[in-house]
């Protein structure tokens, strides 16, 4: 399967889904080297929110990451609501919405702790460095310790 | 805030940043250049990295299994 988290993420744009981007992606675009193999977005959980989610991802063929055998994530599923993550397969790649982030809180909290980037045809809400910082830190996994390093090296780097 | 800076692999980083450098073993150069991309760039190059490198675990794998 071809990852393609670009595509995702400007379906999720065009779709005016609640949405910020954390985790490896989002460590990527403030400049850490480091290899992610799936896209973290933390979202909106409410109804309306999951509605747009769900009608954004249908051309990626959605399903439950851990269900066996493998349930489609659609508009029906998406309605039951009782959603605290909400883990993917798609075409596209592995895609994990989230509730709430470890050591910073639910979409409101984090959108306020994000930065806006221009893609042209679109914007993407990223978590701001030093909001990932927190919440790596938080994690507090090994490889959560390393990309601080780098995001940490990174905010020097812009600044020269 | 005057910060005093050391060289660090050819870039005046605080010497808090070069001993994180120096711990992990940092590439400064291949962030400052992931950091001149524009963010569609920076996504792109993060996603062809790890393609690379599934690539990479791929071979070793059937390498392991003599295929």
């Amino acid at each position: 399967m071809d990852t393609n988290f670009l595509r995702i993420l400007r379906k999720l744009a065009e779709e005016n889904v609640e949405f910020v981007v954390v985790g490896g992606i989002a460590a990527n675009f403030h400049g850490s080297a480091l290899a992610t193999y799936d896209c973290d977005v933390v979202v909106n959980l409410d109804v309306k929110n999951l509605d747009k989610l769900a009608k954004a991802l249908s051309e990626f063929s959605p399903t439950f990451r851990h269900k066996i055998p493998p349930q489609s994530f659609d508009e029906v599923t998406a309605a039951k609501g009782g959603w605290e993550n909400i883990y993917l397969d798609t075409n596209a790649g592995i895609l994990d919405c989230l509730g709430d982030i470890k050591g910073l809180g639910n979409f409101h909290e984090c959108k306020a702790r994000s930065v806006q980037a221009d893609f042209g045809e679109f914007v993407i809400r990223f978590l701001s460095r030093e909001a990932l910082i927190v919440a790596k830190k938080a994690m507090g996994r090994p490889k959560d310790l390393l990309t601080v390093s780098q995001l940490e090296v990174g905010g020097e780097l812009e600044e020269i | 805030m005057d910060m005093e800076t050391v060289d660090c692999q050819g870039f005046q980083l605080s010497r808090y940043a070069a001993e994180v450098v120096e711990r992990e073993g940092i590439d400064v150069g291949l962030i400052k250049r992931i950091l001149d991309m524009s963010p569609r760039e920076r996504i792109e190059h993060a996603q062809e990295t790890a393609a690379a490198l599934l690539r990479v675990m791929e071979v070793g794998r059937r390498f392991r299994n003599g295929h």
